[in-house]
């Protein structure tokens, strides 16, 4: 049964009938959140069936006068990605259902955009022609741009909206200036023209193609150094918008980045896989050092999103190298990884961000420092997030870990391949991979423990009381995700196998993938680890319990070195936590800080102390900064021209007229 | 155009040469009444020339275009740019932005330039000549609203660039089509009052019609 048109009406519909309810807040809400469970549902039985065989899941609607018109049809490929949007989108719309409640005075808004913003997302991949795709992705950005800004009362959310407006902006005009190369190689704005044009352009072009939609997707996608506007434009939106913009939508970025490279170009030399596996290398690494020095708990979040997209182009650029290579088991089982990864953070984050939009609610503020203690009051919220944390920082049983040693694998074996170059780059790639695991880590021990252990410190934080059901249900829904795809792999990896299958038509595709066979080393069964984790864990306690006797609970204070009064104040803050590694990589940060005394009459009594520190982000200084001052300093040497006067401006347009007649004299001759 | 025969050409010819004269008219007057008299005299000579391709056709629609054109931009425009001229009580154009001589010269370097811009182009000796004609009309139309400062001079010379284009459109291709020549007169009336608000504006906010006071129009 087809199931797209139904989808696309409901989420639609929904969309409709926000405007049309925007008199009562209640009735707005409902009718958003209730049409997306609705149309995301549908879209997952869509891609469901589609990923099943049926490849008749599709939606046309002619253009007019034989110009093109709408067509979208799912392979397995995209139903991979509309599957993974819709399922995020169930929880993020359940989470919604309680959440939203706290933005009913911009109910309306919120309902219709949010509708619109699922829509466009599930299009993207479903897209079939480079118009539908062109017209669902500028859907999707416009319709986040206005969920970025919903709070634009606010000077940084417009701040942040702004600059996501501008990036995309110039990123959607690298993709058409892709696809209009395409467009005219093939003579057609069908995908499956594209399809065969692609691999039979000349070499130079191929790589004009494939560069152009690197940069515009990969801006979309949050890769180093065209992520900028990530971190500001993801914490400003309300925080089930966050879940779903970190979670997928940077995923389509991740989509066009391999519906070029291999769907429609067919694969290409080997440095655009090392390109790829660079990017991919340096965002991971500077993603997670900028998120450590984060206290603005979804910032971090979505710093942590470019080290993640890090990782995913780390598998996808492995794999690229090994298909230019002509080693195609090795090359799917990274493309394969890279898919892992790019499911698995989709869950994770979005988890990460639910669990981050309770503890904002419940505390008011996005400061880390004003948090901890949440452990006590919010016991739920803290096991998912904590679950999230242990699945993002890659720790076995969890989905993280999965994909992230798949990769790493992936990566290892690159050293069996015949140039220096890839061999060495593999490597390194491995050895930024090892890093970033290492440093999210840290950065999640610092996240999960200054937000929820310890003592509160603040009011709102002591006076924070347990997230609704809804919420719950929501991030428990995710976290039970996390568990299954960690010890599930094996049909995880047949579904990205059958996902891969169209682009890569003429690699072996197993029914089972057997990662043994292609040297990939260590093959343990996760759900053997999880049990062994599960006998070591009942060993351990069995062994304390036999050798100390039943458990006895004493409460007391924590232990001052005998001085009386410990307060909040004196708990390790997160800026203290993050000192070593700010240190470490001062090279990095070039941090600065500012300490200033009150009351210095007084040498051994002083007043406050404030202290302050701050980083220098060295893509912005080093990269933006300087070229957005040369065209500033271009425009005021043109704008000499703009003197004001109409008389000059109507001598202009006289000169140009005269000028232009004069050319039309000299062709003539 | 072909198969146009006897006195028409002739007729045609005549009168959108004084058309031309009048342009350059408008280009030396001092006074103001006297530049807006001149494109009423041009606007009555186009009219004419107008009534005849209307009348030796015979076209009904083309003879009726030509009286309207006659009372409209003859009569009603000159009247309301008189009437604005009366409210404001500006009179002369007391330093224009380029002088009378320079003026005159710049118009009749505009002049061969559109001439021998058009002859490669057109074979056709009649229609050549009236589309030159028509072209340099409207060169110099915005010739004179780039010299002057005086906001009325200036709606003057966009109404000369105008009818530039009219005679254009009748050398060529004896008359527009209905709807379009139609169309240009609405558009005609509706930008002629909006630009005599705008002067009027002008006038209060700055107690002077000199657009040199509006340099505010910049980055």
């Amino acid at each position: 049964m087809n199931l797209l048109p139904a989808s696309a009406a409901c989420l639609a519909l929904g969309t409709l009938a926000c405007l049309l309810l925007r008199r009562s807040p209640v009735a707005a809400r409902s009718a958003s959140l209730g049409a997306a469970l609705l149309g995301s549902g549908l879209m997952l039985a869509a891609s469901a069936a589609c990923l099943a065989g049926d490849a008749g899941q599709a939606m046309v609607l002619p253009g007019p006068l034989g110009a093109a018109g709408f067509s979208f049809r799912l392979d397995p490929f995209s139903a991979l990605f509309c599957g993974l949007v819709s399922c995020i989108a169930l929880a993020a719309s359940v989470y919604g259902l309680s959440y939203a409640s706290g933005y009913d005075e911009k109910a309306a808004a919120l309902g219709a955009f949010y509708d619109l913003f699922l829509l466009a997302m599930a299009l993207v991949p479903a897209a079939d022609n480079a118009f539908s795709f062109l017209f669902a992705w500028e859907a999707m950005t416009l319709s986040s741009f206005f969920l970025v800004t919903l709070d634009h009362e606010k000077a940084s959310s417009r701040r942040a909206g702004y600059l996501y407006f501008v990036m995309s902006q110039a990123g959607t005009a690298l993709i058409f200036a892709s696809f209009l190369i395409l467009w005219r190689a093939a003579g057609s704005l069908e995908f499956a023209a594209f399809r065969l044009a692609g691999p039979a352009l000349p070499a130079g072009a191929k790589s004009a193609v494939f560069l152009l939609a690197l940069a515009g997707f990969g801006l979309k996608a949050g890769t180093v150094p065209l992520h900028i506007w990530l971190p500001y434009a993801h914490p400003a939106a309300p925080s089930h918008v966050s879940a779903l913009m970190s979670g997928v939508m940077i995923k389509t970025g991740i989509y066009g980045i391999l519906l070029t490279a291999l769907g429609f170009l067919g694969g290409g030399p080997a440095w655009w896989g090392g390109l790829v596996l660079g990017l991919g290398a340096v965002s991971s690494v500077l993603g997670v050092l900028y998120a450590l020095m984060e206290h603005d708990l979804k910032r971090l979040l979505a710093f942590h999103s470019v080290e993640n997209i890090g990782i995913i182009l780390m598998g996808l650029g492995a794999g690229m190298l090994f298909s230019s290579f002509e080693l195609p088991e090795l090359a799917l089982a990274a493309y394969a990884a890279g898919l892992y990864h790019t499911v698995n953070h989709a869950v994770f984050k979005s988890l990460l961000f639910l669990g981050a939009g309770s503890v904002l609610k419940a505390v008011g503020t996005r400061d880390m420092e004003k948090m901890g203690g949440l452990i006590k009051n919010m016991p739920a919220t803290a096991l998912c997030f904590l679950v999230g944390s242990m699945a993002i920082s890659a720790l076995p049983p969890l989905n993280g870990f999965m994909s992230e040693w798949l990769t790493f694998q992936s990566l290892l074996s690159g050293f069996g391949l015949e140039s220096a170059a890839g061999r060495l780059g593999t490597l390194t790639a491995a050895a930024c991979l090892a890093l970033t695991g290492g440093l999210a880590a840290a950065c999640f021990v610092k996240a999960f423990g200054v937000t929820f252990l310890a003592l509160p410190r603040s009011e709102e934080a002591l006076k924070a009381v347990e997230s609704p059901a809804f919420e719950l249900w929501a991030m428990a829904g995710l976290a039970g995700s996390c568990l299954l795809l960690g010890i599930m792999p094996g049909p995880v990896l047949r579904l990205m196998h059958a996902g891969l299958a169209p682009l890569l038509p003429a690699y072996p595709l197993a029914e089972t993938p057997d990662l043994a066979a292609v040297g990939i080393l260590g093959t343990v069964h996760p759900a053997v680890l999880l049990g062994m984790l599960a006998g070591l864990a009942a060993a351990a306690w069995l062994a304390v319990r036999l050798y100390a006797g039943p458990a006895r609970v004493r409460r007391a204070p924590t232990w001052a070195c005998g001085m009386p009064g410990l307060t909040p104040r004196m708990e390790y803050t997160s800026t203290a936590f993050s000192k070593p590694i700010r240190l470490m990589f001062a090279f990095l940060y070039k941090p600065s800080r500012e300490i200033r005394r009150e009351r210095m009459d007084q040498p051994y009594f002083p007043g406050a102390i404030h202290y302050s520190t701050e980083i220098t982000y060295v893509i912005r200084e080093r990269l933006y900064r300087p070229s957005v001052r040369t065209m500033l300093r271009g425009a005021h040497l043109v704008r000499g021209l703009q003197a004001g006067s109409v008389n000059l401006y109507l001598g202009y347009l006289c000169a140009t007229v005269t000028l232009l007649l004069i050319f039309l004299i000299g062709r003539a001759r | 155009m072909i198969g146009v025969q006897g006195w028409l050409p002739q007729a045609v010819s005549f009168l959108t040469a004084l058309a031309l004269v009048s342009a350059f008219a408008a280009l030396s007057f001092r006074t103001l009444h006297l530049v807006v008299r001149a494109y009423a005299a041009q606007s009555v000579l186009l009219g004419l020339a107008a009534l005849a391709v209307g009348l030796h056709k015979p076209a009904w629609h083309i003879t009726a275009l030509a009286l309207l054109t006659i009372g409209f931009k003859g009569f009603g425009i000159p009247w309301f740019l008189f009437k604005v001229m009366e409210d404001v009580k500006i009179r002369r154009e007391a330093a224009p932005f380029i002088g009378y001589p320079a003026s005159l010269l710049g118009g009749v370097g505009l002049t061969l330039v559109s001439y021998a811009a058009v002859r490669p182009v057109m074979t056709d000796s009649f229609a050549g000549r009236g589309l030159a004609l028509g072209l340099t009309i409207m060169l110099l139309g915005l010739w004179l609203m780039v010299g002057r400062k005086k906001a009325v001079t200036q709606v003057v010379g966009l109404l000369i660039v105008d009818n530039g284009l009219f005679v254009a459109a009748l050398s060529t291709s004896f008359s527009m089509p209905m709807i379009v020549e139609l169309g240009l007169l609405f558009d005609l009336l509706v930008g002629v009052t909006v630009l005599g608000l705008l002067i009027f504006r002008i006038q209060s906010t700055f107690a002077s019609i000199d657009t040199d006071r509006l340099t505010r129009l910049r980055g």
